[in-house]
């Protein structure tokens, strides 16, 4: 047992003191803060609009009931009247005008004649904040157009036609993306102190060093496997912090509405138990890559395919939206049922049989594979390989 | 004189990958890499098994070190079967080799419990231990420098002071000083001096026939995993100098022209 303890010490020492290991253990909590914090901006201004910018625009004739639909969009702006529809549109080119939009003469006079004035909004789909206030002004201008004079009624009430409850909303967007997201990047904090631990010994022969002591095989391999599950474990719970503290963002705030509050505590539990399973299984497996690898250069090309099963198996799980599967047995196979379960959780579609299958099939895969290392630890054909 | 090492028709054979096949040239998928070598070594000598590249220099070796089975014949160290019995064999033995580079995260002090720990050396034996071997050896004021700081020199003096850390009486050295620059390796041949006159039995594998002759009581040549000579030093040179010696042997073995 002791030596099982000083070997896992050793390790911890080393994974803990080495900045360039340490730097790959938070980097993906950050990197997963970053971009889901990017996403949620993302979101927001394609739903909302940028707040923090003012969109300008130019116009030709407004009429006065312009301003209320453009109230209805939300946005911040600025509006001018072009001073003809070349320099407008030259200046749509040029970045410094988002929108021009162009009423025919005496446009609210029309309307109330029962006329059919017309409106031509112009705008650069190659530019962002341009686009953005071309979906919204064209969407509150058909809005209103359908109600002043219609052809027949498209959800025309007051009413908000969209059923889903926010907390639906909020789930799906989440879902869909989050399990692929996390799974690489636990897979990749793993790979970070896995591929090298034990090809490394071989590299520079320490393993012969470690094999002539009487310490048992099965010692050696278990103390290294809970030296790099606890590392591993480290770089989990940051991924797993920098996941909850992006989530508000990736909500994208007040803007859409969409709120955290749909998740309990259960939800972050249960997320924290997948997390914690999934990483001792792929450590599990990366060590055995890592043994029966020569080099960590080779450690390093071997894991690259693992990686890639990986990620297909984790955007399997994105194929069918965001609902989990329902088939207990798919809840056997080890990545794929973490993924779903991760779905499931912030689908608000938690079932606590599946997430049991999902622990208990990893816990005896990563059984297996402590198995599978030790009976490598004895294998001279492989320790020793030329 | 007592017998510390006796080997006895110790044969391995290989399998090969393709690749491994097509590199060495040959016909079969399997190579014969000891083909029943026997000797043995006494207390207080240092025994040198001479032999050119791919002779199973190497492979014998670590079989005597129990980190590979042989598939036929057995060691004994002290009279311990290294087959049957390799954790008390391991007890008995240090092991080492020039590839060996330390990792260079760590400090000698930690590197050197560690390894003590692993040998389950008591706490108190491995301490006065560790600062006898580290005092005599010129270590003590680097023990608390990372090895990756260095010279290679001290490098190589830490991994022999490691892979003694359970005090054996029986230490296997492959190819001490392969890569090794002059002044390190005169490092590294005083140490292994040094070891003897402590009453060590050491065993080493190279194919430098000047250290050989510095340092070797006795020697053993190996030819394509057979042991063509065996003998003492001095009585082996009585009438030509060793490099002769070996390539009379060479020739008459492999039939090729040197
Ligand atoms: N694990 C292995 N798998 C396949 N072949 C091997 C293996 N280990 C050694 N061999 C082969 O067995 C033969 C003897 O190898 P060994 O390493 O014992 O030689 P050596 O005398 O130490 O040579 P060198 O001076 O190159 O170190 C060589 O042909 C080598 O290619
Ligand atoms: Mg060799």
């Amino acid at each position: 047992m002791s030596d099982i303890i000083t070997i896992m010490k050793k390790e911890l020492k080393r994974f803990f003191s080495d900045k360039r290991i340490l730097l790959s253990l938070i980097l993906p909590g950050v990197l997963i803060y970053v971009m889901y914090s990017f996403m949620g901006s993302i979101f927001e201004n394609v739903f909302s609009g940028n707040k923090d910018y003012t969109y300008i625009i130019a116009e030709e004739n407004k009429p006065d009931s312009f301003d209320d639909v453009l109230k209805r969009t939300g946005i911040k702006y600025e509006i001018k009247k072009a001073e003809n529809e070349e320099k407008a549109k030259a200046d749509i080119k040029d970045g410094n005008v988002d929108i021009y939009i162009k009423f025919d003469e005496n446009f609210d006079e029309k309307t109330s004649e029962n006329a059919v004035p017309s409106v031509e909004v112009y705008y650069d789909s190659a530019n962002v904040n341009s686009q953005t206030a071309y979906t919204l002004i064209y969407s509150a201008l058909l809005e209103r157009s359908v109600k002043v004079t219609p052809v027949y009624l498209v959800n025309a009430g007051e009413e908000s036609y969209d059923l889903a409850t926010k907390q639906e909303l909020s789930a799906m967007m989440i879902t869909m993306m989050l399990p692929f997201i996390l799974m690489i990047f636990l897979f990749t904090g793993c790979m970070a102190v896995s591929t090298e631990s034990i090809a490394g010994e071989k590299e520079r022969g320490t393993i012969a060093t470690l094999l002539v002591t009487p310490v048992k095989r099965s010692h050696i391999a278990i103390g290294k496997i809970l030296a790099l599950s606890i590392t591993s474990l480290v770089s989990a719970v940051i991924s797993f912090i920098g996941l909850i503290f992006s989530l508000p963002k990736l909500m994208g705030g007040e803007a859409t509405g969409i709120s955290l509050s749909a998740y309990g505590f259960s939800t972050y539990i249960g997320t924290l138990g997948v997390i914690i399973v999934t990483v001792l299984l792929f450590t599990v497996i990366l060590s055995i890559v890592s043994a029966l690898s020569k080099s960590i250069k080779e450690a390093s090309q071997f894991a690259m395919p693992v990686m890639i099963v990986v990620m297909a198996v984790s955007v399997l799980s994105m194929v069918n939206q965001g609902a989990a599967n329902t088939n207990w047995w798919a809840y056997l196979i080890p990545v794929y049922n973490s993924a779903q379960c991760i779905s499931g959780l912030f689908s608000l579609s938690f079932n606590s049989l599946f997430f049991v299958i999902t622990v208990i099939s990893n816990i005896v895969f990563v059984g297996l594979g402590v198995f599978a290392l030790a009976k490598i630890f004895n294998s001279e054909k492989i320790m020793f390989n030329k | 004189m007592e017998e510390i090492l006796k080997v006895e028709g110790l044969k391995k054979t290989f399998k090969l990958s393709r690749k491994q096949q097509k590199t060495e040239k040959l016909a079969d998928r399997t190579k014969v890499a000891v083909n029943g070598i026997s000797f043995s070594a006494y207390k207080g000598e240092i025994f040198g098994l001479l032999g050119p590249n791919g002779a199973g220099k190497t492979t014998t070796l670590r079989i005597i070190s129990t980190l590979i089975k042989p598939d036929d014949g057995d060691a004994f160290i002290d009279g311990v079967s290294v087959v049957k019995n390799p954790d008390k064999a391991r007890a008995k033995l240090g092991f080492l080799t020039s590839e060996l580079k330390l990792e260079d995260f760590f400090t000698p002090d930690y590197l050197y419990d560690y390894f003590s720990s692993l040998h389950g050396v008591e706490k108190s034996v491995a301490a006065e231990r560790k600062a006898k071997l580290f005092d005599r050896f010129g270590i003590t004021e680097f023990a608390h420098v990372k090895i990756g700081d260095l010279s290679t020199g001290m490098k190589q003096k830490i991994s022999l002071v490691i892979s003694i850390v359970h005090d054996p009486d029986f230490i296997i050295f492959d190819e001490p000083t392969n890569g090794l620059d002059v002044i390190t390796a005169k490092t590294v041949t005083d140490f292994l001096i040094e070891l003897k006159n402590l009453g060590k039995t050491i065993i080493i594998s190279t194919h430098i026939f000047s250290l050989v002759e510095k340092i070797c009581d006795r020697v053993g040549v190996i030819i394509n995993g057979k042991m063509v000579l065996i003998g003492k030093l001095k009585e082996l040179t009585e009438l030509k100098p060793l490099e002769d010696v070996f390539f009379d042997l060479y020739l008459k073995e492999s039939g090729e022209n040197v």
